[in-house]
């Protein structure tokens, strides 16, 4: 049986500062794409880092953002005792959880800089892949910078933080199903 | 220790973040590549010439820097030239066409085809 617990409506203050996390996130979002769609995009590359074309580099760099985010859900569902394993949570887990957010972001950071100077904002095939690809990519940022600022303010409802981090990770799924999944398979390159 | 380290990393990362946010704003794309010849007595400037081309009839389905807008339809020229060593190859692909992509030897003539070519061969 799953209980519900049922928190009353927030107040007026926790319900401003939410909304201003989520408009920190919604401004980064759209800065993003707005520089990306006025840019003038030259399509050139800019690092491969021991890989020998820019979508090896960049499919498998997002492949390693995704799969050290996932760990990080694994390591925030087991400090928020969403988790059985391990049993008793280790003190460095919290540490732990840092990491893999700030190594997530490490490691995504020349993939996102070579889409938004080199390629920009693509609304070419509305629907189509790159169009989501360039939605989620901005929004991954746009959480991201909302999720940072939630954790360094005060007096937020409890579910907002889990809840930014999900979305966060939903959209870097988005963005790697949008793009890496379709070299990793073969489908492109 | 280990919260030190933990530190260290986001300082290094925060330092990384703003390196990028600098970059994106001063950064400016390489100039355009020299002309080069990829078929006997045809020279073409692949940015110029065979961007034109490529805008006209690749860039709906191959997506505006070859990134592809209906998969599998990407361009990645490092693909492109360890297939094609020989650009004479990759000409004939687009000539005569291949899989679900249209001939397109009946729509261009073999300047355009060769400017495009060439101009795929330079994308990153």
């Amino acid at each position: 049986m799953a209980f519900v617990v049922v928190q009353g409506r927030p107040a007026p203050r926790s319900r401003l500062r939410i909304a201003l996390v989520l408009a920190s996130g919604a401004a980064t979002t759209v800065i993003l794409g707005v520089y990306a769609k006025l840019h003038p995009a030259g399509g050139q590359g800019t690092f491969k880092i021991l890989f020998d074309s820019m979508l090896a580099f960049k499919s498998w760099f997002t492949t390693a953002a995704m799969v050290l985010a996932f760990a990080q859900l694994l390591t925030g569902l087991r400090v928020r005792d969403q988790l059985p394993w391990p049993r008793t949570t280790p003190i460095w887990l919290t540490d732990v959880h840092r990491l893999l957010g700030t190594l997530t972001l490490l490691v995504s950071l020349p993939v996102a800089y070579h889409c938004l100077w080199a390629l920009g904002f693509t609304f070419s095939g509305v629907g189509g892949r790159v169009f989501w690809h360039s939605v989620a990519g901005c929004a991954f940022y746009g959480m991201f910078v909302s999720k940072m600022l939630a954790v360094r303010i005060d007096r937020l409802p409890r579910w907002l933080i889990p809840v930014l981090g999900g979305v966060a990770f939903s959209l870097l799924v988005v963005v790697w199903v949008t793009s890496a999944a379709y070299y990793l398979t073969g489908q492109i390159g | 220790m280990f919260h030190r380290l933990v530190q260290a990393v986001q300082l290094f990362t925060v330092g990384v973040v703003a390196a990028c946010l600098v970059l994106l704003l001063i950064a400016q794309p390489e100039p355009s590549a020299p002309p080069v010849a990829i078929v006997p007595g045809v020279t073409v400037d692949p940015v110029v010439f065979g961007a034109a081309v490529y805008e006209a009839q690749c860039e709906t389905c191959h997506g505006k820097w070859g990134e592809g807008v209906y998969a599998p339809v990407t361009i990645d020229a490092a693909a492109s030239l360890r297939a094609y060593p020989d650009p004479l190859a990759q000409i004939e692909v687009v000539r005569a066409g291949r899989g679900q992509m249209p001939a397109f030897g009946g729509r261009l003539t073999d300047e355009q085809i060769a400017a495009v070519v060439a101009y795929v061969r330079q994308l990153s």
